[in-house]
């Protein structure tokens, strides 16, 4: 399977340019004969929203996607975009495949704290879930979804083959690390504990001094990470990756198997 | 480990991430040029070589601007940054406009006199920003900025600062990276806004130690008690803190009165790059 990632900056608020610029990237992915593309959150209208929100969110079913739902005939794309819906925004992903979508995730975990402001303007989506898609098992996390361990757990629990984790997190660094090595950290940890690829892509470009580091990868089900994309630098990344290596890790590693019997699924006796 | 060392920043990626910072955020405005006050200072030289790396040298205008009583090593080590960057410059005396002004005046503390040399060097400045269609890149660190150690739409006054979330100590290590001229590195710190002045006498303690503690109180979130046991002194790590929260005003715009359902920056948010 070939896997792209659209590592793109965004122009704030241009809602038609960054759809067209999406639109070019998975045009690019789909002569490059990828199986599926995934770009960052909040794809359509950049970050830093605040009062932009009321005008540059739109209707999961707007005729905007139409043309990107017409590819999706030829690859799966994963983009993340602002939704409203009756009156209320959420920061949400669209997973289009075969010309429809085939699942929506609405970020559950909205940061408030430090520079984060999401929780003053979007409503927090109440479940995450997993999907089948042509490739197998697939959850969408959104950035701090993936801080949550319960996140973590619910793709566990649902078997989940392919984890996908669309992001805009800024760049920080301290005397004792680098933002990017939590990122690593979180989604090795998570693909080896779970025996799933996780496909982290994150954007790239400045919003007032915040800068979005890129540096997307993709960690196979053994926790290693496969290829990393730049830092900082537009680009199409592309990867190939084994779907049969879910299958092989689980066997190296049958984590599942002993697990389905005790509390993590409810007690013994509600399976039987 | 030794606190000082917890300052430490790996240049090879930072200096990549302000080279960025400084192309991407000015290019986006449609512009691609910048403007610099050079001062001979750590500051100014490592935002300059920053910005050359940014736009290319023909896109950046160092501006010297002495006044009468600014001393010659001043002027002789921003001479050393054009040539060592390549840049273009010019040299623009603030001595007459300066003086004009203070001719009003029948007395004048040097603290006055320093805010009107302060400002007359950002009115050169953003004057040249018209001239060259560039925006002024900003040379104030986060001791500075934090301490409130410059003069409000002053030195303080930029269209972007590349420097501004690194502290005095940080900015030494990027000067290295950078391999700026020795002199500029070895020599005593100093706004040079009157003969003699030594920002660390003025300020009575030194930058090394003012990093230390402002990375702790702030970045690290430590109390002013955590701070002390550390291994400062009570009087210090206080007058340091309230240095900080006395000077909030200098880190912000004007504040506004709100009359109207939607206020400039209360409930009226966007940012600068709104379409750009």
């Amino acid at each position: 399977m070939k896997i792209a990632i659209g590592q793109i900056d965004t122009i704030l608020g241009e809602v038609d340019k960054n759809i067209r610029k999406i639109e070019h990237y998975t045009d690019k992915a789909i002569s490059e004969k990828c199986d599926l593309i995934v770009f960052p959150e909040l794809a359509t209208t950049g970050y830093g929203l605040r009062d932009l929100v009321y005008t540059a969110t739109r209707e999961s079913e707007n005729g905007i996607f139409n043309s990107l739902k017409e590819k999706s005939n030829f690859i799966d794309i994963a983009f993340g975009f602002a939704e409203k819906e009756r009156g209320y925004f959420y920061n949400s992903s669209m997973y289009l495949s075969g010309g429809e979508i085939l699942h929506i995730h609405r970020k559950k975990f909205l940061p408030d704290y430090g520079m984060f402001e999401e929780q003053r303007y979007f409503s927090p989506g109440q479940s995450i879930k997993s999907f089948n898609t042509r490739f197998g098992k697939t959850t969408m996390l959104i950035c701090e979804d993936a801080f949550h361990i319960s996140s973590h757990h619910i793709a566990f629990k649902n078997q989940t083959e392919i984890l996908i984790i669309l992001s805009a997190s800024p760049f920080w660094s301290d005397h004792t690390s680098m933002k990017w090595e939590m990122w690593e950290n979180v989604c090795r940890t998570s693909a080896q504990l779970n025996g799933y690829f996780v496909i982290f892509s994150n954007r790239v470009g400045f919003e007032d001094g915040v800068g979005f580091f890129g540096k997307s990868f993709i960690v196979n089900p053994n926790g290693h990470v496969m290829d990393e994309a730049p830092f900082l630098k537009e680009v199409l990344f592309i990867t190939e990756m084994d779907l049969r290596d879910v299958e092989r890790a689980r066997l190296f590693m049958p984590i599942m198997k002993n697990e389905v019997c005790n509390e993590t699924f409810g007690k013994a006796e509600d399976r039987l | 480990m030794k606190l000082l060392e917890k300052l430490k920043i790996d240049c090879d990626f930072i200096s990549s991430y302000l080279v960025e910072f400084v192309r991407q955020e000015i290019t986006k405005t449609g512009l691609k040029r910048a403007v610099i006050g050079l001062s001979g200072g750590i500051d100014s030289t490592v935002s300059a070589y920053i910005a050359k790396e940014a736009l290319g040298k023909e896109n950046v205008y160092g501006i010297l601007m002495p006044y009468k009583l600014s001393s010659k090593d001043s002027i002789e080590d921003a001479l050393k940054v054009v040539k060592e960057t390549g840049i273009n410059h010019k040299i623009v005396e603030i001595t007459e406009p300066a003086d004009a002004y203070f001719s009003k005046f029948e007395e004048m503390d040097k603290v006055r006199r320093g805010n009107v040399l302060a400002r007359m060097r950002m009115i050169t400045l953003f004057d040249h920003s018209q001239l060259y269609q560039a925006l002024v890149v900003g040379t104030s660190n986060k001791t500075e900025l934090l301490l409130g150690y410059g003069t409000w739409y002053g030195d303080m006054a930029s269209s972007l600062n590349p420097i501004g979330d690194l502290y005095k100590n940080q900015i030494y290590q990027l000067a290295r990276f950078f391999n700026v001229p020795e002199s500029i590195i070895k020599k005593k710190p100093s706004a040079d806004l009157w003969v003699g002045q030594s920002d660390e006498e003025e300020l009575g303690f030194s930058y090394d130690e003012a990093d230390v503690i402002l990375y702790h109180l702030f970045d690290l979130h430590y109390s002013t008690e955590e701070v002390i046991k550390l291994g400062f002194k009570e009087e210090l790590v206080k007058g340091i803190f309230e240095r900080v929260k006395r000077n909030q005003f200098k880190r912000l715009p004007p504040i506004i009165a709100k009359i109207s359902k939607r206020t400039v920056n209360i409930d009226f948010r966007y940012l600068r790059d709104w379409g750009l």
